[in-house]
């Protein structure tokens, strides 16, 4: 299916490229092109900050965060970067990075590059999460603050997290009025984990000014419930919220028109794993990581990978590892000397361990509850794309199959467009507990080129996108 | 009922959805320009199963359109223009 580059995209031979212009890419690629690297800075979407410093229409820069990046934000071409919005990364291999952009297709090859990819939302295949209407919340926050649109008029916001409440109170801002939050965590261990934040006093006051808010308009947290079904026709009418213990009473059901779910992060691993970079599986987080030294290094010498799609630690986070990975590719090539880069990677080093706390936040709010996959119904679609549901990738292990790679080509589990983004990590889950080994035993999905569809067909000629 | 915009559209751009005059606004990509105005289905499955979009940050394929006669392009990353041609498989 992979077609040979077309004409029009020029092949690249730059010093660094950094795929990915969220945090973790603007700190690299910044870092490395201030130490004198040319540097491309490749991105899928159309603005700069990825989902963590997404820029909103008219909203005042975060102050907590990093002030050292919003000057390159609205351009990160300032900075002497060629970057390059619209650009998806297809494939990534010994030739290098194989891209679809604007210019055509065509060929990166970079001395050292950096991948910055961020994370996808994980959202537990809840029977009717599939219907119109149903958004991750990141996916309901990009609508409002990137296009100013809310994504209903009465919204259920359900599942773990800070996202949960920074989400509502971003909604009840724009004037849309909320079904309710449900919570999974009851409030005693929320409260214990949202401690955490305490030991780094920006989160912690943003946390305590989000909590502040709620409280002032009257909306209450509704604390260890877990959705069970979305309901409606042809689009969102409601959500049916249980107990996340079956003592406390039985299921019960709220009308809305709208759904927004946020259970945790998946790191988006793919051109790291295709690369043939090591991964290691997190069982606290339930999922693959990218293996990676001190300096954010991968397996492979020439690779380095940063940001929360390695794993999760939020903006502020991501920007230092993409500052370390920058620096370590400018010193690398003789950029910076020895001296020099190591004081620099100090000073970063020094700032993230400021940061720890925080992670170590969103590490246990992230945990892999392995009670969100044990209960799932079998008639719920566990692959979106393919339909798959629940029932059908239990009767296939429960036939022998013993790997991911097996399920994959039995059952067509992630076999799809989204090429396993949102169900690979959960049959991985769904194996493991059927089968009572360990992710490491059963090994992972393959991922494979090109990672998102490219448009294949005669319209693609030219790929005029700037017709766009 | 449904999605609203939080303020009206800074210059007003009109696309076209399956036939059907929509505006919109420049800062819209073709995804929320199609949830504002109650367009909530993008596709459908080959069982019928409607579908619309779900991550809106390019990830999850589910509103994938054909856009100005260019098949398989992802509604959430793709910026309105004016006179854009929509058409969903629904």
């Amino acid at each position: 299916m992979i077609s040979e580059p077309k004409t029009g995209g020029q092949d690249l031979t730059p010093d660094l490229a950094v795929v990915g212009a969220g945090p973790a890419g603007l700190g690299a690629a910044i870092a490395a092109r201030a130490a004198g690297l040319t540097v491309v800075l490749l991105d899928d979407q159309r603005r700069p900050g990825g989902q963590g410093l997404r820029q909103g229409i008219g909203a005042p820069a975060n102050p907590f965060f990093a002030r050292d990046i919003h000057h390159v934000l609205a351009d990160p071409a300032v900075a002497g970067v060629d970057y390059r919005p619209n650009s998806l990364v297809w494939g990534f291999d010994e030739e290098g990075l194989h891209v679809e952009g604007p210019e055509g297709r065509y060929r990166i090859s970079a001395k050292r590059t950096v991948l910055a990819t961020g994370a996808s939302e994980w959202v537990p295949p809840i029977p009717g999460w599939t219907l119109p209407g149903v958004v991750t919340a990141g996916g309901a926050q990009a609508l409002l603050k990137a296009s100013g649109v809310a994504v209903g008029r009465r919204i259920a916001i359900a599942g773990t997290g800070p996202l949960l409440l920074q989400l509502a109170t971003q909604l009840l801002s724009a004037g849309a009025r909320l079904a309710g939050i449900f919570e999974v965590a009851f409030f005693g261990e929320w409260l214990k984990t949202a401690s955490y934040t305490m030991a780094y006093p920006p989160a912690g006051v943003q946390g305590l000014l989000l909590c502040g808010d709620l409280w002032r308009r009257g909306i209450n947290v509704q604390w260890g419930l877990v959705p069970t079904r979305i309901v409606g026709r042809d689009r969102v009418e409601g959500l049916e919220v249980s107990p996340i213990s079956p003592r406390s009473g039985g299921a019960r059901r709220i009308e809305a028109d709208a759904v927004c779910l946020s259970f945790g992060l998946t790191p988006a691993y793919e051109l790291a794993s295709m690369r043939g970079c090591r991964l290691a599986y997190d069982p606290a987080a339930g999922t693959w990581q990218v293996e990676r030294d001190e300096a954010m290094r991968s397996s492979l010498g020439d690779v380095f990978v940063a940001g929360d799609g390695v794993g999760i630690g939020g903006a502020r986070y991501a920007i230092l590892e993409g500052q370390l990975a920058g620096c370590a590719a400018a010193q690398d090539l003789g950029a910076l000397d020895t001296a020099e880069a190591e004081r620099r990677k100090r000073t970063i080093r020094r700032r993230m361990n400021r940061l720890a706390p925080l992670k170590r936040f969103l590490a246990r709010t992230y945990r892999y509850r392995p009670g969100l996959i044990a209960g799932l119904p079998l008639d719920a679609i566990l692959c979106r794309c393919e339909q798959v549901k629940v029932g059908t990738v239990r009767a296939a292990i429960r036939d022998g199959i013993v790997s991911p790679h097996e399920l994959r080509i039995l059952t067509r589990v992630g076999m799809g467009p989204c090429q396993g983004r949102f169900c690979s990590v959960t049959a991985e889950r769904v194996l493991a507990l059927e089968t009572g080994r360990s992710p490491e035993d059963l090994g992972i999905s393959t991922s494979r080129p090109p990672v998102r569809p490219l448009a294949i067909g005669p319209e693609e000629e030219g790929l005029r996108e700037d017709a766009i | 009922m449904g999605a609203f915009r939080v303020r009206a559209p800074v210059a007003p751009v009109t696309i076209v959805v399956n036939g059907d005059s929509v505006i919109a606004g420049r800062e819209d990509t073709v995804a929320s320009a199609l949830i504002a105005s109650g367009r909530w289905q993008t596709r459908r499955c080959p069982d019928g199963e409607p579908r619309g979009p779900f991550c809106l940050i390019g990830f999850c394929q589910e509103c994938v359109a054909v856009i100005d006669g260019r098949r398989g392009k992802r509604a959430c990353v793709t910026s309105v223009a004016d006179g854009m041609r929509i058409d969903l498989d629904i």
